[in-house]
């Protein structure tokens, strides 16, 4: 079946043409294969051809297409198989064509396989592309010994055509196939950059809400990118162009965290920069971080800056809150506190203030009274002291510390202030209203505010000020005011929130040195009792003693005298007699007139009234008799009215009178009963009732019962009655009665009130 | 005739008070405490009460109150050497409180100041 080259030679050009033709029309090999195939036929006798190449970095092969029917019309590629052993690995070491005369003698790897499907012979042909053979194209035929070395020619002039477009569409598949890659990376890529700018949204967002000002730096410290709140972080108006790192970040300092950042290491590196804008200081955090930039070095930096002034302030203020309250609790004497408290609302390195007023309440007189003030009297002065104050004392500490050791000075405005009393109930006064609401109030514009009264206004002589109340156990215990006439600083809600703070801790020292200053007085109170109780026992013993000595001579003498007069007066007619007895009436009415003169010791003192709340008498004289009532089996209801103005009275008689009347009342309740005590205001009185349900009394038995020594009662001197009458009547008072037979007795005490 | 009872326990001061006040001519009589004036008081009462208040047994306060107690029309003068009673408030239902002494004028006075101005009631 073979035909001779030579017959074959005219169809041999025009295929080679033809195939020629067909290749370049695409660069899919797929697509022209079977074209090609056909074309080949026309010259050479095969069964089947294929084209096989190597897998790139892998011990396989791959049938990269191939015919599997005579017909040459199906194509098909086949899976990769093992190189080793395989016609291509010899082709492709040799670069040979290689003829396998009979697959079944042959000891090529893919011979078997072959054999199997009816090959016997076989013809592999190199594909070279620049000298390097990129795979073969492979012939076989159902006959053994069917290829000849005779073919090799016309395979000569079409293989490198072949071997060329399998390179192509090799390189195109590979192009595609990165292509592929590309787009989907390209894809992912877009994705990416749509999350990367929702994150960037996101952070910018946080960026700008902190106030985070950003910038990116390179190597030398040149200002690539910068946001907005960059220059704003800074205080410039804007950031000049090409800005370096010194024009942003006003550099003194020898530590520069950016170029610490720059040396490599990766972190974060900080600092905290002080600026000082429109007299105010601020603090700005500077926080650089090394980034790699594309070459993979850390030639870039991040910078963040942060304003953390509100941060620092609140640091210093607690720690100043703390120092004050510490030095609020090393001192209970009261004068020494006030001034140590008024000193730090003023003093500069405390709250600032320029003046500070303190206001306590005084619960017993019902009123809000000044009672210090700190702070210079114009603003020459002021300028003086601060210039003073800050030259002598440096710090805080040692400022409370002098303030502690020095006397309270009585400088005009303290003098000024003292002179102010508002009564509790006027609570269109800023102060007292401070004190009732319990809250800070915060004047702006004085002239207007309808919470500030003329008076208070001219006092103050402020625009601006703020009244802090002094609040302990959900009670005020006094206001602080504090403003600034000379340094016209705005009161901002943070001086008003440190000041409320203060203040909470202020009120509790002063609370803890009234209590002290209280527990004092009680003590010396005592002290004092003790003494005089001491005194008046020597005195009564003394008293005792003379006026029984007095009582002793004297009753001789009355008897020796009085006779002396007698005989004087009988006018005797002897005279020695007469001038004896005169002797006599001279010489006793001397002595009388010396006993006279002893000073009687045991004379009770004079009554002494002082102001007293009624209630507080009732209440201390039913304490005493509780015991005494519940022996009895009596039932004690106490109504006292509250609120009842003071009345000045001795309260040891009164008590006296009130203990007098109980006793008869429970006396009156053999049986037991109720008794009442009730206290009310009767026009300008204040009237004591003691009722009892007793027997009451007969109307014969009212009449008599202040007459001395009239009694019902088997035991008692029937002078009690009397004696109350008496107290009362020395307290321009009325004692009455009235009585139900069976029913009961009120005794009624009005006391006149007193203003 | 004006009765007049003095309490006093001196046996020697009676005498001086029954001299003086017989010759200023009343009807004197005199008991010597407080229980013996309670009973004379009571038998025979007197027109007024001139009361020591310092005496052994029954003293004057309570004898006042006893008497006054029976009779609270028979007008007391106290008289005695201390002048603290007069703070008591017992002694204020007396009608005079005189601080003994020899010259009687005071008492004598304060005796006639009273009568006259019980029988002008």
């Amino acid at each position: 079946m073979a035909m001779k080259l030579v017959e074959l030679y005219p169809a041999r050009k025009e295929v080679i043409s033809n195939i020629q033709r067909i290749i370049s029309s695409s660069l899919n090999l797929r697509d022209i294969y079977v074209s090609v195939v056909n074309e080949l036929k026309k010259v050479m006798a095969f069964d089947r051809v294929s084209i096989s190449i190597p897998i790139e970095g892998d011990n396989h092969a791959i049938t990269f297409v191939a015919s599997v029917t005579n017909t040459i019309n199906v194509l098909e590629e086949g899976k990769p198989y093992p190189l080793k052993g395989s016609l291509l690995e010899r082709i492709l070491l040799t670069g040979e064509p290689i003829i396998v005369e009979d697959t079944k003698s042959d000891s090529h790897s893919t011979n078997g396989l072959f054999y199997k499907a009816g090959i016997r012979s076989r013809l592999g042909y190199p594909l070279k592309v620049r000298g390097r053979v990129i795979g073969s194209v492979n012939f076989s035929s159902m006959e053994p010994h069917h290829f000849s070395t005779t073919q090799f020619p016309l395979l000569e002039e079409i293989c490198p055509q072949l071997a060329m477009i399998t390179e192509n569409t090799l390189l195109f598949e590979k192009i595609m196939l990165s292509e592929e890659r590309y787009k989907n990376l390209y894809n992912n890529a877009r994705l990416a950059e749509e999350q990367l700018r929702q994150e960037k949204e996101k952070l910018d967002y946080v960026v700008d809400v902190l106030g985070i000002g950003l910038c990116l730096m390179d190597r030398n410290m040149n200002i690539l990118w910068a946001n907005a709140n960059l220059p704003k972080v800074w205080g410039l108006a804007e950031l000049p162009k090409r800005a370096r790192c010194k024009d942003v970040f006003q550099c003194t300092e020898a530590y520069c965290p950016v170029a610490k950042a720059l040396e490599g290491a990766e972190g974060r590196y900080r600092e905290i920069k002080v600026l000082v804008q429109d007299g105010r200081r601020r603090y700005i955090e500077n926080t650089a971080i090394p980034i790699r930039d594309e070459q993979g070095e850390m030639g870039r930096v991040l910078v963040l800056s942060r304003d953390i002034t509100q941060r620092e302030k609140r640091l210093r203020q607690l720690s100043l809150l703390r120092e004050l309250g510490q030095a609020l609790h090393e001192t209970l004497h009261i004068e020494k506190l006030l001034n140590l408290i008024l000193t730090s609302v003023t003093a500069g390195q405390a709250l600032a203030f320029n003046r500070a007023f303190l206001f306590l309440v005084n619960e017993e007189k019902g009123s809000v009274y000044g009672k210090a003030a700190v702070g210079p009297s114009s603003g020459e002065e002021a300028a003086r002291i601060w210039q003073d104050v800050s030259h002598r004392y440096p710090t805080l500490e040692e400022l409370l510390k002098e303030v502690m050791e020095r006397e309270p000075l009585d400088s005009p405005l303290n003098v000024k202030t003292r002179l102010l009393v508002y009564p509790l109930n006027k609570e269109e006064e800023i102060v007292v209203r401070c004190v009732k609401e319990m809250r800070s109030q915060v004047v702006k514009e004085a002239a207007t505010d309808p919470r500030v009264t003329r008076e208070f206004r001219e006092f103050l002589g402020s625009k601006e000020f703020v009244c802090v109340p002094l609040v302990v156990k959900g009670g005020a215990v006094g206001v602080i005011v504090a403003d600034n006439p000379y340094s016209r600083e705005p009161i901002t809600e943070d001086h008003v929130h440190l000041l409320n703070i203060f203040a909470g801790q202020a009120a509790l020292a002063i609370e803890n040195a009234e209590t002290c200053e209280s527990l004092e007085e009680k003590i010396e109170q005592l002290r004092e009792t003790q003494e005089r109780l001491c005194r008046s026992e020597r005195l009564v013993a003394m008293g005792e003693i003379s006026t029984y000595i007095a009582h002793e001579i004297r009753n001789p003498l009355v008897t020796i005298g009085g006779f002396a007069r007698s005989i004087e007066k009988t006018k005797p007619e002897e005279e020695d007699v007469a001038t004896a007895a005169r002797i006599i009436v001279e010489e006793v009415s001397r002595l009388e007139k010396i006993l006279g003169n002893i000073k009687d010791f045991s004379k009770p003192q004079e009554p002494r009234k002082v102001r007293v709340d009624i209630n507080t008498l009732l209440e201390d004289t039913c304490c005493l008799t509780e015991g005494y009532l519940r022996e009895r089996g009596i039932n004690l209801i106490k109504n006292f009215s509250p609120g009842l103005p003071p009345t000045f009275l001795d309260p040891a008689q009164i008590k006296q009178v009130l203990l007098n009347l109980i006793k008869n009342a429970v006396e009156s309740m053999e049986e037991g009963g109720t008794l009442t005590v009730q206290s009310t205001r009767e026009e300008q009185y204040i009237r004591t009732d003691i009722s009892d349900t007793g027997q009451g009394m007969a109307p014969e038995v009212m009449e008599k019962i202040f007459t001395p020594f009239f009694t019902t009662k088997t035991s008692g001197t029937g002078v009690g009655l009397v004696v109350s009458h008496k107290i009362v009547d020395d307290h321009d008072g009325k004692l009455r009665v009235s009585s139900v037979q069976g029913r009961g007795s009120t005794f009624s005490i009005l006391l006149p009130i007193t203003e | 005739m004006t009765n007049i009872l003095v309490v006093e326990d001196e046996k020697n001061q009676a005498l001086l008070y029954r001299n003086e006040l017989s010759a200023e001519g009343y009807s004197v009589s005199i008991a010597r405490d407080g229980r013996e004036a309670v009973t004379m008081a009571k038998l025979n009462p007197p027109d007024l009460l001139v009361l020591d208040i310092n005496m052994p047994g029954m003293d004057g306060i309570e004898a006042m109150g006893k008497i006054l107690g029976e009779n609270n029309r028979i007008p007391i003068v106290i008289n005695t050497a201390y002048s603290s009673f007069k703070d008591n408030f017992m002694t204020w239902s007396a009608d005079a409180y005189i601080v003994k002494s020899a010259d009687l004028t005071e008492l004598k006075k304060a005796i006639k100041e009273i009568l006259e101005k019980r029988k002008g009631q």
